[in-house]
Formats: structure tokens, sequence, C-alpha cells
């Protein structure tokens, strides 16, 4: 079954797209509503509104081929180390950034077998966009 | 429920759509703009295939200078930008843009945001 994902932002030319997935908004919204986090999670939709690169800001997660479509948002200011692992889907010109899952407190650089595994779960998502 | 969830996810992205306030927005706009210098810094790094330690050596700075600018923790300096200029051959082409025009638009985003969340999941 797909899961569903709503619109949260667009850039001004509607060419990209921040979406949420409904069944995780109420652990993710709290989450980047935080303070200091707010002021991250701002940073970062302008970088993907504007289409700039910053992989200290978001980056593809290249855990393998199954999951070649899951991006990470980082946040890392006030020694935090957490993720947001988003979907990339495009569709023509449109790109849809959809945020999945939040995971909080990233011990080291490596990716666990646990979280390999989830992140490649998230590849096989299939969505139901409603912008 | 999920009109519930909807009707948090509209009130939660107006809080984050709000006015912080002066120093703040500055602050954010100096990072951003920063951003924009660094976003073109790291397309030509990856199409020369330069890691970031590389891409230290290249203007004799450390790696973790680096990685405190990408995060925003510092800002930019323009002698930064000049040796990244100077080691790639580049020139930062810059113009300015009237925010007048850039307003209106935003402001009919936001209409037309909330319209289609009207239209959509927060009706359902």
């Amino acid at each position: 079954m797909k899961r569903k994902a709503i619109l949260i932002d667009h850039n001004k030319h509607r060419t990209t797209f921040i979406m949420i997935d409904i069944l995780n908004a109420n652990e993710i919204l709290p989450y980047i509503m935080q303070d200091n986090v707010d002021k991250e999670f701002r940073e970062i939709r302008e970088l993907l509104k504007e289409n700039l690169r910053n992989k200290e800001k978001y980056k593809k997660t290249d855990v393998s081929e199954k999951a070649k479509n899951i991006y990470e948002m980082r946040f890392v200011r006030n020694n935090r180390n957490d993720r947001i692992y988003c979907q990339e889907i495009s569709f023509g010109a449109k790109r849809f950034i959809v945020m999945i899952e939040l995971f909080v407190g990233k011990k080291t650089q490596n990716i666990s077998k646990r979280i390999k595994s989830r992140i490649e779960t998230m590849g096989g998502f299939e969505y139901e966009l409603e912008y | 429920m999920n009109s519930n969830i909807n009707e948090r996810i509209k009130k939660d992205f107006e809080k984050s759509l709000a006015f912080i306030d002066t120093k703040e927005d500055l602050e954010y706009d100096a990072r951003m703009i920063m951003y924009r210098f660094l976003s073109e810094i790291e397309r030509i790094a990856d199409k020369k295939g330069l890691n970031r330690k590389e891409l230290a050596a290249l203007i004799g700075t450390s790696p973790s200078y680096l990685t405190q600018l990408f995060r925003g923790n510092k800002l930019i300096n323009m002698e930064t930008i000049a040796k990244f200029q100077s080691v790639f051959n580049i020139t930062f082409d810059i113009k300015a843009i009237s925010n007048n025009v850039e307003k209106v638009s935003n402001d009919q985003n936001i209409n037309k945001l909330n319209d289609t969340q009207n239209n959509i999941g927060l009706t359902a």
C-alpha cells in the first residue's frame, strides 16, 4: 500500500517540493520546531529550495543500490548528531523530497546494520504525494 | 486522525515561516549568502574529485575549518573566497535582484499553498 506524504513547502518556481510522511509527522514535526533545530531546518529547507549543494546539511546516504533514492538531512549544531531520512522522487523537472523518519543521536560516522536495513526499507516506500 | 495531523502541520508550517527577530534574520541571511558561495565550491570540488582534505590543502587551511563553514558554525571571509577563486581560476558572478518582485511571488505562493492545503489533506 502506498504511504501518504503532504506538502509543507516549495520553491517559488514550484520545481522543488518539501513533503512529510504523514505517518511519521507526529515525531518529525515537534523535533524540527525545537529551538535551534528550527534554525537548522530553516537553512536546510532553503538550501533545497535553491538547489544548493552542502553535504554537511543534506547528502545521499549511499548505503546500497536499494536505498539509492534516500538522502539525509543532518542536524549537528549544539552537539547534536541527528538525521531525518528522506526519499527523493523526480517527475520530469519536479523534485519531491519526502521527510520519512527521524533518527536521533547518531553515535559514529559508520552506519550500523540495523540503520542500513531501515534505510533500505525506506528506499522501497512508494508514495502518494498530495501537493 | 489525519485531519488532526494536517491541522498541526499547517500550524507548525505557519510558525516556521514566522519572523524571528532582526538579529537572527541577519545571521540567517549571512549564512545563506555563504552557502551560495560554498555550493559552487562543492560543485567544482565534486567535479574535480576533490575530498574535503584536498580542498582544504589547496587553499592552505584545515579540513575542520571547511567543515565549520559548511555547517554554518563560522562565516567565511572574503580572503577565503578570493583563495577559492584563485585556485580554481574562477570568478564569482554577483548580481542584485529586487526583493519586491520576490515578495509578491512568495506571498502568492503562500496563498496558493494554503489553498492547496485546504483543498487536500486539511479538509480530509
